[in-house]
């Protein structure tokens, strides 16, 4: 492997690309079938929609490199169907983000996570909760207090490159510049992986067992 | 001294009475025991029945609480980042139903429930704030957390009760016992996996909540549960003997029954299903026999005043029953004493009807046989001789007739024609019968036998029908007597009269002689008719043997003393002796 990255650095090095592309697929074992519970009396007037996928997440850490300043744009978990969409997201240190809700019901969506503690209270579909702004680097576990198999998590990252994988686990991290790079892969309930990964201009695929 | 037949029977009465009555009571009291025991026994199962579904439906009911509890987001997201206060905190407020009766609880056992939580891996949940803490504190601030329990004593005892990995996540129970300062303290221990909504498994909550004995409304009953070989007893219900004794008896097997300063106690014990790892326990339940013992103490009086009474009633009835019977068995023993005396006209005279009765009519059937016996006896003897008479009813006399050797002795008077000639006829009977009166007197004395009366003529037999040693000198004697008082009669001045003797011996035939229905003993041949000759040849005063009665007599006669005479019937001349005895001799 290290062999065929040497090959490549040889081969496309002196060309003047200003960015690699990094691609290739994570094993991701299938989730667990959730129940879905309510918690409270009185029925929910949401019907249950179909859960989003817990995918993985690939980031490339460096010697000092940082996340730089947040996206203007707040990113997005919305609750639909009883479930937050996405399941994972991947944001860089200062993102905000909003939670809507878009069901017909309450929800509530809070955090215990040390890194980030919020509890937005109950909100309907119409009201807009204040947007949450995750200033510090960590894994924060997104529950809702009405809704018990709901769960996301917010993977605040100290770095601007990362992606999630799809379903099935492929990846592809564009427009990295070229350099020496630690490369992490995170999945839920599953162990993280991380190795040593260089980025020329050109391509790299990768098979993450 | 014999024991009388009559208090025999009254004793015999009495003892029947008295044992049926105690077997009665024997029988009444074990009965009352076994119902006793066994209507114990339904209930005690029935209780434990009761109590084993209660505990089951109290730990679905834990279970599903628990399962509903920590599902709660907030506790899983407070579980998932290990923030135990938050967790704690959370939990309680989710289990207050957890929470009643707190007061009573704790005022029963000293302890008040809580629960503790292990994460999945072992990682024992210590709560933010613990050490034995004050039951007022436990349920002010922080209900279900504060346990009265040391912190590390506790983590040591539930450790080992956590899920293990591979184990099946079911909700178990059992009982453990703690100790705070100082006291043993059973708690029923509930442990209940926990896993998310996602199936993971998060880890066990253990609820502990103190143990409460089996309560059975109107019974006097003691509970207790005997863990790893202490005995535990609620309420503080089993005195201290009583537990040691409990405790002793632990060992070798606990008994049926157990006694301890007058109170008796049923036991019933068995072992409740515990979950893995838990200590095996033994749960006791002493039923308290003081109701039965009233009861049976109640039926012992009652049965001793119906002792009493009918002690004295089968007494009476045994007394009168025996009288009844007595009466009639005296009766025919003094009539049997009577008869045994010969007083054959005894009779008893016993009306009932029953076989007394029937034995009194036997009795005096038997008593008129006797009598009637008796009297042809007494005929008899007039008729016959008393020997024959007495061998004729005995049955010994052949009536075909024997041939024996017999000796015959014939006496008549000399010259009695002429004087009854002189006499007047009605005298001369009285004179005879004096006469043979004195004469058979004789025979008798001399063992002879009268065989009959011949006009004045007696006939008399010696060796018949009994032989004797010497019939032949007794014959001689017998004649001789017979002289010597005829002799002395003669000198008294009676009517004068001489006799004359003929013995003869030898054989003949003796029998009963005559027609079918009139018989008479006596002896037929040659030497009978040569008796009488020799009779008619005596002489006043004379005695004329044959030659075989000498002989036989072992008397020494010259020869001159012998004499042959012609006999009438006999062809030759036989020789005869004749003796005469002095007539005064007697």
């Amino acid at each position: 492997m290290f062999r065929l990255l040497l090959a490549i650095l040889i081969t496309f090095g002196s060309s003047i690309a200003l960015a690699g592309e990094l691609s290739g697929v994570v094993d991701l074992r299938p989730p667990k079938e959730r129940r879905s519970v309510v918690r409270y009396a009185g029925g929910d007037a949401a019907e249950l929609g179909p859960s989003a996928p817990f995918v993985g997440v690939v980031y490339l850490t460096q010697e000092g490199l940082q996340a730089g300043s947040p996206p203007e744009e707040p990113a997005v978990i919305a609750q639909r169907g009883l479930q937050f969409h996405p399941a994972v997201l991947p944001v860089s240190i200062g993102t905000k983000v909003a939670f809507p809700n878009e069901d017909n019901t309450y929800h509530n969506v809070f955090s215990y996570s040390p890194e980030k503690r919020f509890d937005l209270g109950r909100y309907a579909k119409d009201e807009a909760p204040p947007l949450v702004t995750f200033d510090q680097a960590g894994e924060i576990r997104i529950f809702c207090e009405v809704h018990e198999h709901m769960r996301a998590i917010v993977l605040v990252l100290d770095t601007p490159y990362f992606t999630t994988t799809d379903s099935k686990g492929n990846f592809s991290l564009k427009d990295v510049p070229p350099g020496d790079y630690t490369l992490h892969v995170w999945r839920l309930n599953q162990e993280g992986h991380t190795e040593p990964v260089t980025i020329g201009d050109g391509q790299i695929g990768l098979k993450i067992e | 001294m014999a024991i009388s037949f009559k208090v025999k029977l009254t004793v015999a009465i009495v003892l029947a009475v008295m044992t049926i009555l105690i077997a009665s009571f024997e029988l009444v009291r074990f009965q009352i025991q076994r119902s006793f025991a066994e209507t114990l026994r339904e209930q005690y199962e029935r209780q434990i029945q009761l109590t084993q579904e209660r505990d089951g439906q109290r730990l679905r009911s834990y279970a599903s609480e628990m399962l509903n509890n920590t599902s709660s987001p907030r506790l899983l997201a407070a579980l998932m980042e290990e923030d135990f206060s938050r967790f704690y905190y959370d939990l309680w407020k989710e289990m207050e139903a957890f929470h009643r009766n707190l007061d009573e609880r704790y005022a029963i056992s000293g302890a008040w429930p809580f629960f503790r939580f292990i994460r999945e891996g072992g990682h024992y949940l210590s709560p933010p704030r613990y050490g034995a803490g004050e039951f007022q504190e436990a349920t002010d601030s922080l209900p279900g957390i504060l346990s009265p329990f040391p912190e590390n004593e506790l983590e040591a005892l539930l450790k080992p009760l956590r899920t293990m990995e591979g184990q099946a996540t079911e909700p178990r129970s059992g009982y453990l016992l703690v100790e705070s300062s100082g006291q043993p303290i059973l708690m029923t221990v509930f442990v209940c996996p926990v896993s998310d909504a996602f199936g993971m498994f998060l880890g066990d909550l253990i609820l502990l909540v103190p143990w409460q004995g089996i309560e059975i409304t109107n019974l006097e009953m003691r509970a207790a549960m005997i863990v790893e070989g202490q005995v535990f007893n609620a309420r503080g219900q089993i005195p201290v003997p009583l537990a040691a004794a409990l405790a002793g008896a632990f060992e070798s097997g606990l008994p049926e029954s157990l006694g301890i300063a007058d109170e008796n106690y049923l036991v019933f014990s068995d072992h409740p299903e515990v979950g893995p790892h838990f200590p095996e326990v033994e749960r006791v339940v002493l039923f308290s026999t003081n109701e039965q013992d009233r009861l049976l103490a109640g039926i012992r009086d009652t049965f001793l005043v119906f002792l009493i009474v009918s002690f004295g009633s089968s007494l009476l009835l045994g007394h009168t029953l025996a009288s009844g019977l007595h009466a009639p068995v005296l009766l025919l023993k003094r009539a049997a004493e009577q008869i045994g005396k010969g007083n054959f006209a005894t009779r008893v005279q016993i009306r009932s009807r029953d076989e007394l009765g029937q034995l009194g009519e036997a009795f005096n059937e038997m008593s008129e046989g006797l009598e009637m016996k008796e009297k042809y006896k007494s005929v008899l003897s007039k008729v016959a001789d008393p020997q024959v008479a007495e061998r004729l009813m005995q049955g010994q006399v052949e009536l075909g007739g024997e041939t024996v050797q017999a000796t015959v002795l014939f006496c008549d008077i000399r010259g009695f024609t002429a004087l009854t000639g002189r006499l007047h006829p009605q005298k001369v009977i009285g004179m005879l019968n004096t006469h043979m009166t004195t004469l058979t007197q004789i025979v008798h004395e001399y063992g002879g036998v009268v065989d009959k009366f011949i006009g004045d003529e007696i006939m008399v037999l010696f060796g018949v029908p009994v032989p004797g040693a010497d019939d032949v000198s007794q014959a001689l004697r017998c004649a001789e007597a017979m002289i010597a008082k005829r002799g002395a009669m003669n000198a008294d001045g009676e009517c004068p009269i001489e006799i004359g003797i003929g013995i003869a011996h030898g054989e003949m035939v003796a029998g009963c002689m005559g027609s079918e229905d009139r018989l008479n003993y006596t002896v037929i041949g040659d030497r009978v008719n040569l008796a009488a000759r020799l009779c008619s040849q005596a002489g006043p005063m004379e005695i004329v043997l044959d030659q075989a009665v000498g002989a036989a007599a072992g008397l020494e006669f010259s020869k001159g003393d012998r004499e042959f005479v012609e006999l009438k019937g006999f062809e030759n001349a036989t020789a005869v002796f004749r003796l005469r005895p002095q007539a005064t001799i007697v």
